[in-house]
């Protein structure tokens, strides 16, 4: 009890310094991203599954998840769209382009996967943060500011998801 | 050499998806620049799935449908909705390492529901995971 008090404290020390709505945005902003690490972990584990089992190509497993998730977003691109052309086409244009770069690299990913052993392929691809570590130091240097701290902790990340990968494939 | 190199373009467009999205700005509701983005998805994806393995359709079985149906589900509404939402928060360099933890959570699920056994080079990497992401997560002055 005592160590959950202290470390409910340190965390709350560590946001002091932040207006409340910027703490707010930035706690949303962590949780949501390991979320997304989470649900994209269940994907893993029943695909792998499901690809075997019904003995489906990838390719053709991973473009009808897309038809599926098109009809699921139906709705608010009927809704959205419209409004989204009107208030910034320049955002849209980003989202779509993200689109396509997430979907050139399941291709990418897939027939990779064909040709050679989830233990080559996957610690390699498992280098994306560092990639978008480099564009964001490059390219984007007044929108995010990339330090040491978070060098070493997306370096931790890469080597403990490589290590993770190749124990649970190789070992 | 061939399969590396795919690899690496993987990655790589793994990376710039999330840097678009952050290009993106917040003038265009997350769900709306979802909904866009996997039609983009789609619409790249469609082509070399019906010129290599459109007889594979008709194989599939009704049960193979609606499991793709819910790994649908847990991957755009679920996964890319939340992983655009926190880029849009914290930046794509700090989003990045906390999605690409997903190998972790599949070990975790494996060990919880199908009884596998984590060896020590998964407890090692799996450490290390959970340090990055304390590392990121507590940073002070992140911005």
């Amino acid at each position: 009890m005592k160590l959950l008090d202290l470390a409910k404290a340190s965390a709350v020390n560590l946001y002091a310094h932040l207006p409340l709505a910027v703490r707010r945005q930035e706690m949303t902003g962590y949780i949501f991203g390991l979320m997304a690490g989470f649900f994209y972990g269940a994907w893993n584990v029943i695909a792998k599954t499901t690809i075997n089992d019904y003995q489906i190509p990838p390719i053709l497993f991973a473009t009808v998840a897309f038809c599926f998730g098109v009809l699921m977003f139906a709705p608010f691109l009927v809704m959205g769209v419209p409004k989204a052309l009107v208030n910034s086409r320049f955002s849209l244009a980003m989202f779509a382009l993200s689109g396509i770069a997430s979907g050139s690299a399941i291709i990418a990913l897939s027939f990779s996967l064909e040709k050679a052993d989830v233990t080559v392929v996957a610690p390699v691809v498992s280098v994306s943060p560092l990639i978008t570590l480099v564009i964001v130091r490059v390219f984007m240097e007044r929108l995010e500011k990339v330090t040491w701290t978070l060098l070493m902790g997306v370096l931790l990340v890469v080597g403990g998801t490589v290590m993770v990968v190749v124990g649970d494939t190789v070992l | 050499m061939l399969p590396v190199i795919l690899a690496l373009l993987a990655a790589l467009g793994f990376a710039l998806s999330g840097v678009f999205v952050r290009m993106a700005g917040p003038r265009v509701a997350v769900l709306t620049g979802t909904a866009v983005s996997v039609v983009a998805s789609l619409t790249i994806a469609v082509i070399p799935a019906i010129v290599l393995e459109l007889p594979a359709l008709q194989r599939i079985s009704i049960a193979g449908f609606l499991w793709i149906l819910l790994l649908a589900f847990v991957n755009y509404p679920l996964g890319r909705t939340l992983n655009y939402a926190s880029v849009r928060r914290i930046g794509a360099a700090r989003a990045a390492p906390l999605f690409s933890s997903s190998p972790l959570w599949s070990v975790v699920l494996a060990v919880a529901f199908l009884g596998e056994r984590p060896n020590v080079m998964i407890i090692a990497g799996t450490v290390a995971i959970v340090a990055g992401v304390v590392l990121i997560v507590t940073e002070r002055h992140p911005r």
